[in-house]
């Protein structure tokens, strides 16, 4: 319901809390009740006010805590594939997966406390929006379209390669004025 | 008779000699009798008591008497009543009040009021009777409490096919959108051919070892599998079932059932069907639409359409100058419907369909799952079982005068069809954002049938119809037409008497909905009423027939996928698909509803109005309707206000027909009322002034941070904050945006309203709002057009209620924004 669809996204890696070191550090050294250490860093996917962490089976090989206090899981059972968050001990959401076939990158919102799918388009402002079909080439994009009334491109991916690598690797490249995520919408239905 | 009192005559009631003797009149005595229209009142019944007081002898004096109330129910918690005492004018007889039963929401036996006459004015008592007693039936079987808001699982079950040439790919997307985790665990798929319309044969293909987890709420799981195309034989039509073993009370209130089908025809090369093949029709010898005489959302003569029932005269479009003058008829304006595909083929269609204009969103490898063999000009939908897209494309543009089936609204409309929904991709391409492939840039008036629970205002959806309405049609803006939601009655695991009034799942579950650039339509019944499905909200702008369910009463009659063995008809629903004389190839369908079949109604006046009109803009469009629209005339369609007692004060979760500052009326079932074709083509033959409303500005978010701030739980005083829009004087709103954040552990107990400086009021959340199920978070931008025309400058207040006990939350901002320009 309250999805919420960035226009403009940045990455940056973070620790857990979105605290900065030293404090996460003072935080740990204060700490006197027996806490779990988060050690792993989830990569954090901002706009805004809105930020949303990456989510990959390797990094949340531990239970994460976000800022607002769900904790994310990553479980297997069988051929399936479970992530969670969960507030106390009620799950408040979880995604299904079949482990056996590729599936789409999730993100959590830290502002919705929600799944969200990461779709597989990027949209892309070039400073030579003519150079569109050789930087899609480049970054093994499936489709490349221009938009020129709308101002910008769209890169399309097959589920054998990440947006979020092209994004990381668009977002380097200085004939890239901007490039960014798009979550998939909820599914549409005729009326 | 006389009495004790007198009346003084002369002295100004002064004793002064000098003004003369002071006369004592003896007062004519009178009697006062009470009586009420009925005894008996149901809690939440809408009903209301006539409490009458009579005179008599009628007295050349004024008169008061009050009323006084005993047993155990209490006034403005059980009941109320408009008034407690009546003052008589001379020679006045009667006077009378309006007693109505609140809903206090809690479970208890019938309680009794009885009324009594009581302070009288001088020579006046009471007669007989001078009382009566009025029982308030409970309406509830047990409290309102925690365990029935929370409800089950609640089980969608939805499958996307793509195919190649020998494998077709299933997905199977399992939602729970209920408060439980699901029980299901396993689907299965089974194929058969299908015989006759209706009719199954033996088993082709059968999936069954699909293993379904535990889904919680609010979450879902996707599976895959494949069927085999080899086992098909050519020239057959073949239905997919796809079903989890979920029990009854898991799907959809039990009102749906856990199943989806689809289907899906061989060609001659034994490869799915994915192009439209012109059918072998001979050209009638007669012009006239066969089908037409059924078509009540024309001309409503209480024609019953193939259904049981008849609808009532006159509630219909109100096009009847057109269909007698035979224009305009929409010839040249560029119409899209964007949709599940487009049969262009059609032969009621095909003449209006613009060759090379269409897109198949299918045939292009965005994600690798195309459809093998499609074609990039063809949307044909390859699922025999209906395409919606050809449904709402007949209403529109059908060809008139060819002898065939029915006729649109708009006939001689250019047509385009992209499955934009086939492929739930691409924005920018279907909604005017792309030059080429396809080129959308060049459609007047979007069609947009569709809807989405769960989502929420995007960015991406606001920039591209903002794109659309202030780039296409040289900067005049394109029309963006849309279905508002078919989701009255679903009440996603609880029901609640208000839903009754307020509907149980608002229109505000679709982003798409609170975009001002949107021209969001309910659907009308053939009976002039709310169609029962037909979502509610205050982002509606204007409502259209549709009709019910084409059984007992009337649905819509339009185009279907050509020929018995495929299409809606091949489900063999009773209608025109068993009455084969009046639909001799299958080529009609007379049970299409939903407000999918409203939004096009509107769009082929739309197209009207711009063949009419050239040079209006998108905002005159909406202007014109909005300023033309009529009430329905359905008898359940007035109602009072609904004021119920939380805590110890009274909220209002639902209004009647308001009309506002700027005099439209408004209603969150209806917008400004049905659209009247006749009536927005008169005005602009009466002198409308074309982009004369100024320029359309859209004013900075006026937010405030309210930190925190306790929303009081079930207290109908709720939290009542306001905002001041500082705006020019002598602007016109033209749409408020409100956004809301703040959290809850059980959203759903909320209610939202706006009330502006004009003191209009308008529901923009209503309580128990189905589609909040199972959310904790606000952040929420809603739309209402119930302020259109107002000026937007002063105090606005916003009003949130907890209505529910036992959940608590907070709000942390809210803010307002407006578009504006300057009507004349």
């Amino acid at each position: 319901m309250w999805r919420k669809l960035a226009s403009q996204f940045s990455f940056r890696t973070t620790r857990p809390h979105g605290l900065s070191a030293w404090l996460f550090c003072v935080l740990l050294l204060l700490a006197v009740a027996p806490i779990v250490a988060q050690t792993q860093k989830l990569t954090e996917i901002s706009h805004s006010e809105q930020t949303f962490l990456l989510l990959s089976d390797s990094e949340l090989e531990e239970p994460y805590t976000t800022e607002s206090g769900a904790v994310l899981r990553v479980e297997r059972y069988g051929d399936l594939l479970r992530f969670t968050a969960t507030r106390g001990s009620v799950i408040t959401r979880s995604q299904w997966f079949d482990a056996t076939r590729s599936r789409p990158h999730l993100v959590f919102g830290t502002g919705d406390n929600r799944f969200h799918e990461v779709d597989n388009r990027v949209l892309v402002k070039l400073i030579d929006p003519g150079r569109l079909e050789a930087i899609a080439t480049e970054v093994n994009a499936v489709r490349a379209k221009r938009y020129p009334g709308l101002g910008y491109s769209v890169l399309w991916f097959s589920p054998r390669h990440s947006p979020i690598d092209a994004v990381k690797q668009l977002q380097s490249d200085q004939r890239v004025k901007h490039a960014e995520l798009q979550l998939k919408r909820p599914l549409m239905i005729p009326l | 008779m006389t009495g004790n009192a007198s009346l003084v005559i002369g002295g100004c009631g002064s004793s002064d000699s000098r003004t003369g003797p002071t006369i004592h009149v003896p007062l004519t005595e009178v009697t006062a009798t009470l009586t009420a229209s009925r005894t008996d009142l149901s809690e939440g019944s809408l009903e209301e008591i006539e409490i009458a007081v009579e005179l008599n002898p009628p007295v050349n004096r004024s008169v008061s008497i009050g009323l006084v109330f005993e047993g155990n129910a209490s006034q403005n918690l059980d009941f109320e009543i408009d008034d407690d005492s009546f003052t008589f004018s001379p020679n006045q007889i009667r006077a009378s009040s309006k007693l109505r039963a609140l809903d206090d929401w809690l479970a208890e036996d019938a309680e009794t009021v009885t009324i009594r006459l009581s302070d009288f004015s001088a020579s006046t008592s009471a007669g007989d009777p001078s009382n009566v007693s009025i029982t308030i039936e409970d309406n509830l079987d047990e409290p309102f409490t925690e365990t029935e808001k929370r409800g089950s699982a609640e089980i969608f079950l939805l499958t996307a096919v793509s195919f190649s040439r020998e494998v077709a790919t299933l997905e199977l997307r399992v939602l729970n959108v209920g408060a439980k985790p699901t029980s299901a665990t396993r689907a299965w798929v089974t194929t058969r051919r299908l015989i006759q319309p209706g009719e199954l044969g033996q088993v082709v293909e059968e999936i069954s070892d699909i293993s379904i987890p535990p889904i919680e709420k609010r979450s879902a799981f996707v599976a895959e599998t494949n069927l085999d195309l080899q086992r098909y034989s050519s020239n057959e039509t073949y239905w997919i079932s796809t079903t989890v073993d979920a029990p009854r009370e898991e799907t959809s209130s039990g009102r749906l059932p856990n199943i989806d089908r689809i289907g899906f025809t061989m060609d001659q090369h034994g490869e799915i069907l994915v192009r439209c093949n012109e059918p072998d029709r001979a050209r009638p010898t007669e012009d006239e639409d066969p089908l037409y005489a059924h078509q009540w959302p024309l001309q409503n003569k209480g024609q019953s359409a193939f259904a049981v029932n008849g609808g009532k005269l006159g509630e219909d479009l109100s096009m009847a100058d057109v269909l007698t003058a035979g224009a305009p008829t929409g010839a040249g304006i560029n119409v899209a419907v964007v949709d599940t595909g487009l049969e262009i083929c059609h032969p009621d269609l095909s003449n209006n369909v613009v060759e090379g204009g269409s897109f198949n969103f299918k045939a292009i490898p965005n994600n690798g799952k195309a459809w093998h063999n499609a074609n990039a000009d063809d949307p044909y939908f390859f699922d025999s079982r209906g395409d919606h897209g050809t449904s709402v494309a007949g209403v529109i543009a059908a060809v008139a005068n060819n002898g065939f089936g029915i006729r649109g609204v708009a006939p001689e409309v250019r047509l385009f069809g992209f499955n934009f929904l086939s492929e739930q991709c691409c924005q920018e391409d279907a909604l005017g954002g792309s030059s080429e492939a396809p080129n959308s840039e060049q459609i007047d008036v979007f069609n947009l049938s569709f809807g989405s629970l769960g989502s929420q205002y995007n960015e991406p959806d606001n920039s591209i119809v903002r794109y659309g309405t202030s780039h296409l049609r040289n900067g005049l803006g394109a029309i963006y037409v849309k279905s508002a939601g078919n989701t009255f009655g679903l009440c996603i695991h609880f029901e609640h008497q208000v839903h009754a009034l307020t509907g149980c799942s608002s229109s505000s579950g679709d982003g798409l909905n609170d975009l001002p650039y949107v021209m969001v339509v309910g659907a009308l019944n053939a009976s002039g009423g709310r169609a029962s499905y037909s979502s509610a909200g205050s982002n509606l702008w204007v409502s259209a027939p549709a009709g019910e369910y084409g059984v007992s009463n009337p649905a819509t009659v339009t185009t279907d996928q050509y020929g018995r063995e495929r299409g809606y008809s091949s489900r063999n629903f009773p209608g025109l698909a068993r009455e084969v004389s009046s639909d001799p190839f299958g080529d009609y369908y007379s049970n299409f509803n939903g407000t999918s079949a409203a939004a096009p109604h509107v769009s082929g006046v739309v197209a009207l109005l711009l063949e009419e009109e050239p040079t209006l803009t998108w905002r005159d469009v909406k202007h014109v309707l909005a300023s033309s629209a009529r009430r329905p005339g359905g008898l359940n369609n007035s109602a009072t206000d609904v004021r119920v007692m939380i805590g110890s004060r009274l909220a209002t979760f639902y209004h009647d027909w308001i009309t506002n500052g700027a005099g439209f009326d408004f209603h969150n079932h209806f917008g400004f009322g049905v659209v009247d074709a006749d009536a927005a083509l008169a005005l602009l033959r009466d002198g409308f002034q074309p982009n004369n409303l100024g320029e359309q500005s859209l004013s900075d978010w006026f937010s405030v941070s309210t930190d925190g701030l306790h929303i009081p739980d079930h207290d109908g005083s709720g939290v009542e904050l306001q905002i001041n829009l500082d705006l020019p004087t002598g602007s016109n709103i033209e749409g408020l945006q409100l956004h809301v954040s703040g959290t809850h552990e059980n959203l759903t107990d909320l209610s939202i309203e706006l009330e502006s400086p004009s003191g209009t009021k308008s529901i923009m959340n209503p309580v128990f709002n189905g589609i909040l199920v199972g959310e904790e978070i606000l952040d929420w931008r809603l739309l209402s057009n119930a302020f259109y025309g107002e000026a937007p400058r002063g105090p606005w207040t916003l009003r949130v209620i907890d209505a529910a006990e036992g959940d608590t939350g907070t709000l942390d901002s809210w803010g307002l924004r407006a578009w504006y320009g300057t009507h004349p």
